[in-house]
């Protein structure tokens, strides 16, 4: 990709905000994906990187209500639709694989009819010819004699097996925008493997948009342009991912990564972990939502909100997707604290171990 | 007997019945001995049989064949009574935090169970021993009055980590103790067991899919492919240079959250 003019969004999320009754849980989130660029939302559980993918697709249900914003696919701003026309989209333009793939397939219907239904909903096909598109997108996602795999049920195949039988149904129709939501999360280390590698080659092929959910950062690195984290139900920071994992800009961010734990961490001394507890939907007052637990708070991340706003220069590599953004007054990229990086390291280190 | 492995597994076969009517080994074949203070690594994928085995050596199910030793003793000939006291020096903690501990309970009454069940000191003795616990753990006292629900995921496997130590025990299993846990709490909980290890001179069998924390806190790893043992090595051996091709799969098939962090690493960066 050259850096010349970005692609006109074909997924634009501005300022959604999702409630629960009238707490808001998911606060002014944007982000926008071009076709065939893949997002990682990533942050621990209840940040409310599932909730706004639910509410991107419409499968949110009561008490959870989207109580702000738009979501233009193309320009048209699903949220303003009809149920009916939403019903038209979700399954055929947008489509999401889940996180339990036992959970989401029906138990008590062949594959071959799950993934037929998902075709003559949306196109005006014959049961033949759905069969037959239905063997097509088995093989492609590689599961062995497909024809003959079609009158099979969930049970009878794997994990890892069910998992590319829900990539094929939400491929079914050629969708623009896929959401994954930690698909290989139950998965083993060796079938994760395989299918991120399925869904970058499908990704690819198709030329499909993707928003990748996972807690892993590791997943994400290796599968995504560029990153979303989500804290508090906010997004927190915005960066290509190369950037990202070089050089992260917010201190929750930084202090995330350097809490994962892969082949390559330092195993002779303690994991740098983050004090403390995430804060309760709701309970939120003004200012930085992870100030209490950040090493670098004073007085000013309390007085008032914080607005996701560009940190650093244009990204490194010639990115195209875009500057790097964070919701923090004191950036880790800032020139400020550039030059003393190895003591702002310790000090990240030291102020965030938990005691 | 101080010198000999803590645990020693001999030759370990344990089946189940098919639904067909087969026989599925699920463990075939295994021995291993798991040194005294040591934190040794049980990997594989599942289905592998590393749970059936802890399980065969927490003797809550019997080996078809083999034998499984505990600090000398054949545990397979020892009388009810006598296994009964030796499950005191033997506790589990489990993936699910919240699964694992009763919901009806106060935590004070969660961590303190081990001991009435073993009938082990006074009211007054128990509830001291509790609040010891509790800060062995890093949890506050306040704690003792709340219920399973009120507590986060970390703090939940800290209560269970407790109820674990109650009984001084020398070994303790994690199976999978820290899969269910986010990010920053998984890296709080892992430093809790290596200090936990180091304090109290602990034998860990721990049990995980994620090569990446078997790493942290094992100092030697076996791995395992459909029932069988198929490599035990040093930490160093198995991951500089694995010798079983299972291995290497497993190895290579781990993500890297950033590939330049291995140089960043050896840049001196000391946190003192």
């Amino acid at each position: 990709m050259t850096a010349a003019t970005p692609p006109a969004p074909l997924l634009d999320v501005r300022d959604l905000e999702v409630s629960v009754g009238k707490t808001p849980v998911v606060r002014s989130v944007s982000f926008q994906l071009a076709p065939g660029e893949r997002l990682g939302l990533v942050g621990e559980s209840g940040s409310g990187k599932t909730l706004t993918a639910l509410s991107v697709i419409g499968l949110h249900r009561a008490p959870v209500r989207v109580s702000g914003g738009q979501i233009l696919l193309n320009g048209t701003d699903l949220l303003a639709m009809r149920r009916r026309e939403i019903d038209k989209v979700r399954g055929a333009r947008i489509s999401m694989i889940y996180q339990d793939p036992a959970t989401s397939l029906d138990p008590l219907m062949t594959i071959g009819a799950q993934i037929t239904e998902a075709i003559r909903l949306h196109e005006p096909v014959s049961r033949a010819q759905a069969r037959n598109r239905a063997v097509e997108l088995l093989g492609d996602v590689g599961v062995p004699s497909p024809r003959e795999r079609l009158g099979a049920y969930p049970h009878e195949f794997s994990g890892g097996m069910r998992q590319r039988v829900m990539i094929a149904i939400a491929l079914a129709c050629q969708p623009e925008v896929l959401l994954c939501d930690e698909p290989t999360t139950a998965l083993d280390v060796t079938t994760q493997a395989l299918v991120l590698d399925l869904l970058d080659r499908l990704c690819r092929e198709h030329g499909v948009a993707s928003v990748l959910i996972t807690h892993d950062l590791a997943v994400a690195s290796g599968f995504c342009d560029k990153i979303a984290v989500m804290y508090a139900g906010q997004v927190v920071e915005q960066a290509a991912a190369a950037d990202f994992f070089e050089r992260p800009a917010h201190p929750y961010s930084a202090a995330l990564l350097s809490a994962s734990v892969d082949l390559a961490v330092d195993i002779s001394r303690p994991l740098p972990t983050i004090a403390g507890q995430p804060p309760v939907a709701g309970s939120l007052s003004a200012g930085c939502a992870f100030r209490s637990r950040c090493p670098y708070a004073d007085e000013a991340c309390a007085a008032g909100e914080i607005e996701l706003h560009s940190v650093g220069g244009p990204g490194i590599g010639g990115s195209t997707a875009g500057v790097a953004e964070a919701r923090c007054i004191r950036p880790l990229t800032d020139n400020a604290f550039r030059g003393n990086r190895g003591q702002q390291a310790a000090r990240l280190t030291q102020g965030v171990i938990d005691g | 007997m101080a010198d000999g492995p803590l645990v020693s597994v001999r030759d370990v076969v344990k089946s189940f019945r098919t639904r067909d009517g087969g026989q599925f080994r699920a463990v075939d074949g295994v021995s291993v001995d798991i040194r005294r203070g040591a934190a040794f690594g049980l990997v594989g994928e599942s289905g592998s049989g590393k749970s059936t085995l802890s399980r065969c050596i927490l003797r809550l199910t019997k080996p078809d064949e083999g034998s499984i030793c505990f600090d000398g003793r054949d545990m397979g000939t020892l009388s009810g009574g006598q296994l009964r006291r030796l499950r005191s020096q033997i506790q589990v903690v489990f993936q699910d935090p919240h699964g694992s501990l009763n919901r009806r309970k106060s935590v004070a009454e969660i961590i303190a169970a081990p001991l009435a069940a073993h009938r082990a000191g006074s009211r007054s003795q128990r509830a001291q021993r509790v609040a010891e616990l509790l800060d062995l753990v890093q949890l506050p006292t306040v704690m003792t009055s709340r219920r399973p629900s009120e507590l986060s995921g970390g703090q939940a496997q800290r209560v269970a980590i407790a109820r674990a130590l109650a009984l001084s025990p020398d070994f303790v299993v994690l199976d999978e103790a820290v899969s269910a846990l986010d990010v920053s709490i998984r890296a709080q909980i892992l430093n809790l067991l290596r200090d936990l290890q180091a304090q109290l001179g602990l034998t860990y069998l721990f049990i995980s899919h994620d090569l990446g924390v078997v790493r942290y806190l094992c100092e030697e790893i076996g791995v395992m492919q459909r029932g069988r043992l198929v490599e035990v090595a040093a930490r160093d051996e198995l991951f500089s240079a694995p010798k079983h091709p299972y291995t290497q799969v497993l190895l290579d098939a781990v993500p890297v959250v950033n590939p330049r962090r291995q140089s960043a690493l050896t840049t001196p960066g000391d946190a003192t």
